[in-house]
């Protein structure tokens, strides 16, 4: 007979793989935060020669959060022709620099045939910076951005690419975006990234382990939009659908719903287990009374 | 060794009063340049050298992974070569090691040598800026006019000419877009009119004419600069190094790591059944928010209504207003419950848990900068 912790185990493996498997999605709960943050994306002014800085920090361990995150802000970036510098404060993100903006301008390319989303115009991939404090409060004080970085993860200068030529102090930098799960990274950029007179509008995708500890930020006002795990990166999902109707489906809804499914789960077994407890020492009660009987 | 004994002459410990004065230096630096407003350091003349101080301090940093590197080939190299227990280990990571180094190398050399190619126009847009410059300034020592008009014309039909051949070779490679293609295609035509345009000009002194064609020649070469540099990536990722990348990156990295901390879900599963149990106020309030907060995060109430049709048609059988309010309920009740917990009550107990660790965290720092908490450096250890 299969043992409690292996039944266990296989029930969540089930509950996780068969809306994969069947790629069938429910709706995903609603987010403010994540509303707040599609707000200020929607609606940010970025005038000729402003650009916006998405960091991604994260690895394979939260790619099932971060990644649907991250690829929804690109998306709506690129959407809105906004440039992006993509650029990492974690080098096992290294990675995703490339595959991420690459992978959503082909989306976008089959969604508007005849337009193009290309490298080098609508983003560019500075790579891995290490010794990331430090790093910011030199972007903080540096009067050209461009001339700092120098060059691209490829070696090419960025004086090639007209739109991230000559961009200016960091009062050029409109929006700045940093997905990660990982501890203090997002603290580098609300300690350091400003100056006297500026701060940019921040926004953040953060994992579930991390969402009590973002919350301080929204509400101060430090933060201006908040992607919650996946649920958040879903409810944007659907938020984008509901502003670009022809957007083709992603699989964020789908993850959504298997992670949700698990959750359930975990709950029906919090219940079980609190039901099997009282049973057990309400058993036992009893048999010490009629043992002192 | 011969440095640490030298700094240890006549008894006296000279390494560990070293490290400390630098450390309190660097400390005392780092806190003035904090504290102090940006403009009185640019009034200081110290706003250029702090730029180069935060660099010199990354540089600094990064060297950290040539010593982790040097670290983990002198432990598991011992391990590997005297056959310690676990030795095996110990060659799959250093295999690893090895093999991602040289995958990663392979392919920034390839993406070196790919933009080196790609920034060719750049360079001829940059030259044509530098011609109308020099012949604006009168700078003297140059060659003439004529010839460096002549040598940009050369140097841009070679370039259309490489440009084109390499086009050839991406589209018997198959895999570049329609897009792609004709705006590259429309790029080499702009390109062409504007070296046409180079041509044309008279060579005997600058005129304005000259000044408007070379602008004009700089920003159509900057363009295809940056098309041709996004075909050249486009091919350049099927080349076998960045598919070598993709199979130790993509296929074997990210797997492994996501599936390690997957293995999370499952215990927090078994964790639930186990452990999470109400035995007291406090624990029964701890359990209660989780479970809101989770509710709030999966619309278990808007999917059951939406999974079961027969549900649906029974809201629909209600009166509006209660159906309303139990539709407000499903999609956005608990969400509503799930936000003033991690709002309110969550933002109060973190705030508190930061504000004691950003004390402690001062401390500490005051320890490590008057060198008094770490005792790596001293004579005992």
């Amino acid at each position: 007979m299969i043992d409690s912790r292996r039944a266990i185990y296989l029930l969540m493996v089930i509950a996780v793989a068969i809306p994969v498997l069947l790629k069938f999605s429910f709706s995903p709960a609603r987010m403010v935060s994540a509303e707040r943050m599609f707000k200020v994306i929607q609606e940010a002014e970025v005038k000729p020669g402003e650009v916006a800085m998405v960091w991604l920090d994260f690895g394979p361990g939260t790619i099932a959060e971060n990644q649907t995150q991250a690829e929804v802000v690109v998306e709506h970036l690129l959407r809105r022709r906004i440039p992006i510098i993509l650029i990492a404060q974690y080098q096992q993100a290294e990675a995703f620099l490339k595959s991420i903006p690459r992978d959503i301008a082909l989306k976008l390319e089959k969604e508007y045939p005849g337009e193009a989303w290309r490298y080098g115009d609508d983003w560019i991939n500075v790579g891995y910076k290490p010794v990331a404090n430090l790093f910011i409060q030199s972007l903080a004080a540096t009067e050209d951005v461009s001339t700092l970085l120098a060059k691209d993860v490829n070696g090419s200068a960025l004086t090639g690419f007209p739109k991230f030529a000559k961009i200016g102090g960091i009062e050029h930098i409109r929006l700045v975006a940093e997905v990660t799960g990982l501890q203090g990274v997002f603290d580098n950029i609300i300690q350091f990234f400003q100056k006297d007179g500026y701060r940019p509008l921040v926004v953040h995708g953060c994992t579930s382990i991390t969402i009590p500890e973002a919350y301080i930020f929204l509400d101060s006002g430090q933060l201006n939009g908040l992607l919650e795990g996946i649920s958040g990166a879903a409810w944007y999902s659907s938020l984008l659908k509901k502003e670009f109707p022809n957007r083709a489906n992603d699989t964020t809804l789908v993850r959504n719903t298997a992670i949700g499914v698990a959750q359930v789960v975990i709950l029906l077994l919090i219940v079980a287990g609190n039901i099997v407890s009282i049973v057990s020492r309400s058993r036992s009660v009893s048999r010490s009374r009629r043992k002192h009987a | 060794m011969v440095g640490a004994t030298l700094l240890e002459v006549s008894g006296r410990d000279y390494r560990r009063w070293l490290i400390r004065f630098f450390t309190f230096i660097g400390g005392l630096y780092f806190f003035f340049e904090y504290i102090t407003p940006e403009a009185k350091l640019e009034e200081l003349g110290l706003k250029g050298s702090n730029e180069a101080i935060i660099n010199g301090f990354v540089v600094i940093g990064v060297m950290a992974f040539g010593l982790g590197i040097c670290n983990l080939l002198l432990v598991h190299g011992t391990k590997i070569g005297f056959r310690r227990p676990g030795w095996i280990n110990s060659t799959a990571l250093l295999g690893s090691l090895f093999a991602m180094i040289a995958v990663t190398v392979g392919s920034w050399v390839q993406g070196l040598s790919l933009s080196s190619e790609g920034r060719q126009p750049q360079i001829l847009s940059s030259f044509a800026k530098r011609i109308s410059d020099d012949a604006q300034k009168g700078v003297v020592g140059v060659p003439s006019l004529d010839s460096r008009l002549k040598a940009l014309s050369r140097a841009t039909n070679e370039e259309i000419k490489s440009i084109q051949l390499r086009r050839q070779r991406v589209l018997s490679a198959g895999f570049i877009g329609e897009v792609f293609l004709s705006d590259l295609n429309k790029a080499v035509v702009e390109l062409d009119r504007g070296n046409q345009l180079i041509a044309g000009l008279p060579t005997e002194s600058f005129t304005e004419q000259h000044a408007s064609a070379l602008s004009e020649f700089s920003k159509l070469s900057n363009a295809t600069g940056v098309v041709y540099g996004a075909l050249l990536r486009k091919h350049g990722e099927g080349a076998l190094i960045q598919r070598a990348y993709g199979v130790l990156y993509g296929g074997l990295f990210i797997p492994l790591g996501s599936a390690t901390f997957a293995l999370l879900g499952i215990y927090i599963a078994s964790a639930a059944f186990r452990a999470f149990r109400v035995r007291s106020l406090e624990s029964a309030l701890m359990m209660s928010a989780a479970v809101l907060v989770m509710l709030g995060q999966i619309p278990v109430g808007a999917w059951i209504y939406e999974g079961v049709p027969s549900l649906g048609r029974l809201l629909l059988d209600l009166p509006p207003d209660l159906a309303g309010r139990l539709h407000l309920f499903l999609y956005e009740g608990l969400p509503g419950i799930r936000q003033w917990l991690l709002e309110v009550p969550n933002s109060a107990a973190f705030r508190a848990i930061r504000v004691g660790a950003a004390i402690g965290g001062l401390m500490l720092a005051v320890r490590m900068w008057l060198s008094i908490e770490s005792t790596s450096f001293s004579r005992k250890s």
